[in-house]
């Protein structure tokens, strides 16, 4: 009661207007298919807002808070809806494509959702710990981040596993069809890695919009091959199931927050990691079998990644920027009190209450909006409007980087290796860096 | 299909059934385009076909084209005053002059240093520039450190935070120095100490002058150069010192090159390479105000004038300088400064190098530090002893005979002698 006193005191209202406006906001960027919202919240803020000169800077962190708490929880239903599996394409399906498939679509998102929920709650709690023991594991892990940052690469690359079914008489015929899969992962990540030394090297969009370099990139490993993929998909979406009740117990509640937030600490505390390999860790650390599990899990680390990865740059005195947001907060950021934190962390409770209020609705509508609208349009029309959006703001080398990163994240998919590899656009560089061995290789690439 | 796209929660039949099952046996395969079970060939349909050969080309080739062509990019040149905050992780080469460098932490063994350069309406804008430990080994390798005043090209990644932009170097080859103040200055004739005015605060400047006295510090070495009046004081950095390993005497003619700055109320350069700092003659023990006055009458080395003085005997005698002892300039640890009264010293004389003798007459323990409260019988003046100086040391007991060296301060309108090392301080019987 007491943090929400001092949320909702008159003099920190604003604060909490512009938290809901980011929550209301998250939903709507949500929607946008394939843009991820750092891409969507950097435009939108610098070019669309013009933030610094009618924000100030507790203002506009309420509202990047409570956009990216309502994205980490809302972004789970077009990410369901907008892209059904397709057999035909994937080697396999995951569990929430699976239920989406059987019409369970909807308690698949509930589950998400309570398992964000979880996780955030779970943050909050434990925020008032973090002042102290986070500047001393600052100090203590980072000599250690590049090791860390290339055991996960080991971890990517090794995970990767055979999927070949057939047997053929011929030796070869079967070590190829066993290491076909593998290799192609790891060509994957090869070729990612590469990519992301060019980027990061040498800067090929107009400098004067230089924070978006990593835009066209994004766009072309993840955005543009899941929209193609759409567009090419045969699979369709099943009558959906509206449940009133959700199968989940209380151990299953706690076993999946807690891997969860094991994840999704991970993955916000180390640089560069995604939620994705958090929580691949994590559940294979904490043994996850179930697929209700799996679901509710991928929403704690998903929701804890991001609100976490961003919540850690307000932590005074820490000094830690973790996560697109924080980068793209960072020139206008000013020293936090522990006042200033305090309210940041009831916002966080804020935006996931009213974030898990708005899933339900949120979800009906789309539903409503899939069975009107085929996602096979949607995709096209998102994927008309994404190549020039791209010209615009990064020119002629932006769209260079975006069709050669196209092709990179199309890799995965159609070859059947996980686009977890595609992580190695920055896990590669920045590990390079970090071990002191950046330079050589930017070397014998030519680029210095 | 149409029929299914037009109905999206249709039910998964036709083309999608023969996408993912052997049309020979009928078994499920999947994405397998040959039947695990009976080898028949289930062709996919053309668009993965098209796009599998998509992806195979634009990921290599495109890559190598991309890299090729990323390979011939030439860093843009940019003002500092462009840079804002959409410029953020931009690579940029930015040229200018060095306003100040600090070098190599000894710790952390990074790299910072901030160069300037003049905006259009001719007010400096500065930016920092700054390395970490592993590319700056490589930087210290090839010798391109930047010192204060040298003119450089800098290539590197633009970071802005709280409204100022920094640049962070990667690699060596990022940094190419296109003129090193050094060179610049000793192109130009070098100045007579006296010369040096106001109007050189900031710019390097070489001057050539005869060594009028030498003071260790803990921290380096000063130099006062003879011009007529005070002596123009040449700051030479302990470690700059250590790798000189020279012995400096009075009358000595040298050559120093270095950045003018303001210290107190005079000037003083300060030398930041090895080549900065010359002997062009060895002197002959020449006349210096601060000798002992048998230094002054002797012919010989400041060291065999101050060993020979019979004005201050072996017992009130502080072993040395001991700084000057650790810097490897050898001069000056035989200096023997005069004895000066308590009362004659003055705020003037701040920055001052004095030698007193006194009785202790009070301590105040501080958290940093000790303040003694010394008195001669013509006043009472504290010497400053901080923790890194007096630890260790015996505290002496009130009414103690002190002989303290150190050099003139004035903190909070209070004049302080504040010792160098803990040798400065010895009580006598």
């Amino acid at each position: 009661m007491g943090v929400l006193e001092f949320v909702m005191h008159p003099t920190n209202l604003d604060l909490v207007y512009f938290c809901l406006l980011g929550v209301l906001l998250s939903g709507f960027v949500s929607f946008l298919p394939a843009l991820h919202m750092y891409n969507v919240l950097g435009i939108f803020l610098l070019f669309v807002l013009k933030f610094e000169q009618t924000m100030t800077y507790m203002q506009l962190s309420s509202l990047a808070i409570g956009m990216m708490v309502g994205y980490s929880i809302l972004n789970t239903v077009p990410a369901t809806y907008l892209g059904p599996g397709d057999e035909s394409l994937s080697y396999y399906i995951l569990p929430g494509a699976q239920y989406m498939a059987q019409g369970k679509g909807f308690e698949s998102i509930v589950l998400t959702g309570i398992g964000a929920l979880g996780g955030l709650i779970l943050l909050a709690a434990i925020a008032p710990i973090f002042l102290w023991i986070l500047p001393g594991l600052k100090i203590i892990t980072a000599p250690h981040i590049f090791w860390i940052l290339g055991a996960v690469i080991v971890y990517i690359i090794l995970s990767e596993w055979p999927k070949g079914v057939s047997q053929s008489r011929s030796n070869w015929a079967n070590f190829f069809e066993g290491w076909g899969f593998i290799s192609v992962g790891f060509i994957t990540f090869c070729l990612s890695g590469v990519l992301g030394c060019i980027v990061m090297a040498k800067t090929m969009v107009p400098h004067e919009c230089a924070f978006l370099s990593i835009l066209p990139v994004f766009v072309g490993l993840f955005a543009i091959p899941w929209l193609l993929t759409n567009i090419i998909n045969v699979g369709v979406i099943p009558p959906q199931h509206i449940s009133k009740s959700i199968d989940l117990d209380w151990e299953l509640f706690f076993r999946g927050t807690f891997g969860g937030f094991l994840g999704g600490f991970f993955s916000a505390f180390i640089p560069i990691l995604t939620a994705g390999v958090g929580g691949l860790m994590a559940g294979h650390a904490t043994a996850q079998r179930d697929s209700r599990l799996f679901i509710m899990s991928y929403g704690t680390c998903k929701a804890v990644y991001y609100v976490g990865s961003f919540f850690l740059f307000f932590i005074p005195g820490l000094s830690l920027s973790r996560g697109g947001l924080a980068w793209i907060l960072m020139p206008m950021a000013t020293t936090i009190t522990p006042q200033e934190y305090a309210i940041f962390v009831g916002l966080i409770l804020f935006a996931a209450g009213i974030s898990f209020l708005l899933l339900m609705p949120f979800t009906r509508l789309c539903i409503a909006l899939v069975e009107k609208i085929d996602y096979h349009k949607i995709s096209l029309i998102a994927l008309i409007g994404l190549v020039p959006m791209i010209y615009v703001y990064t020119g002629i080398g932006g769209l260079m980087i975006l069709a050669v990163s196209t092709g990179i994240g199309l890799l995965p998919v159609m070859f059947q290796a996980r686009r977890l590899n595609l992580a190695g656009v920055l896990l590669l560089p920045v590990c390079l860096n970090m071990a002191g061995y950046g330079s050589d290789v930017l070397r014998l690439l030519g680029l210095l | 299909m149409e029929a299914e796209r037009g109905n999206p929660l249709a039910l998964p039949t036709g083309e999608y059934k023969t996408e993912t099952h052997c049309p020979s046996c009928g078994r499920f395969v999947g994405i397998s385009e040959r039947c695990p079970y009976c080898r028949a060939l289930t062709r996919k349909r053309l668009s993965i076909r098209v796009f599998k050969v998509i992806a195979v080309l634009t990921s290599t080739i495109g890559l190598a084209i991309l890299l090729f062509f990323a390979q011939t990019i030439k860093t843009p040149e940019v003002k500092i005053n462009q840079l804002g905050p959409l410029s953020n992780f931009a690579h940029v080469r930015i040229i200018g002059t060095v306003d100040r460098s600090y070098g190599v932490h000894p710790q952390w063994k990074s790299l910072s240093f901030t160069v300037q350069q003049p905006d259009s309406m001719g007010e400096p804008c500065t930016i920092r520039v700054f390395a970490y430990a592993k590319t700056v080994v490589e930087i210290e390798k090839s010798n391109k450190v930047p010192m204060d005043g040298d003119q450089i090209s800098v290539d590197g990644q633009v970071r802005f935070q709280k409204d100022s932009p920094s640049l962070l170097v990667n690699a060596p080859e990022h940094i190419s120095i296109i003129k090193r103040a050094e060179d610049a200055a000793a192109e130009k004739p070098p100045l007579e100490p006296g010369k040096v005015a106001a109007e050189h605060v900031g710019k390097i400047v070489t001057v050539k002058g005869a060594v009028g006295d030498v003071v260790g510090f803990p921290r380096g070495m000063l130099i006062r150069l003879e011009d007529g009046g005070q002596g123009l004081a040449v700051w030479i950095p302990s470690k700059l010192a250590d790798d000189l390993n020279m012995a400096i005497q009075a009358g000595d003619l040298v050559l120093a090159s270095g950045k003018v700055k303001p210290y107190k109320d005079s000037l003083e350069i300060e030398v930041f390479t090895q080549t900065g700092f010359k002997v062009i003659s060895k002197g002959k023990g020449g006349p210096s105000q601060e000798l002992p006055p048998a230094g002054r009458e002797s012919e010989g080395t400041v060291e065999e004038a101050a060993m020979g003085s019979g004005d201050s005997g072996p017992s009130e005698t502080p072993e040395s300088f001991g700084g000057a002892s650790e810097t490897g300039l050898t001069a000056s640890s035989a200096i023997e400064l005069p004895c000066t009264s308590l009362a004659s010293i003055t705020k003037e004389m701040a920055g001052q190098a004095v030698r007193v003798v006194g009785v202790l007459n009070k301590i105040v323990a501080y958290k940093t530090g000790v303040k003694l409260i010394v008195a001669d019988g013509s006043a009472l003046v504290a010497v400053w002893m901080p923790n890194e100086i007096s630890a260790g040391l015996p505290i002496p007991t009130e009414g103690a005979k002190l002989s303290v060296e150190g050099v003139v301060a004035v903190y909070k309108d209070e004049i302080q002698i504040q010792p160098r090392d803990a040798g400065d301080m010895s009580v006598l019987p």
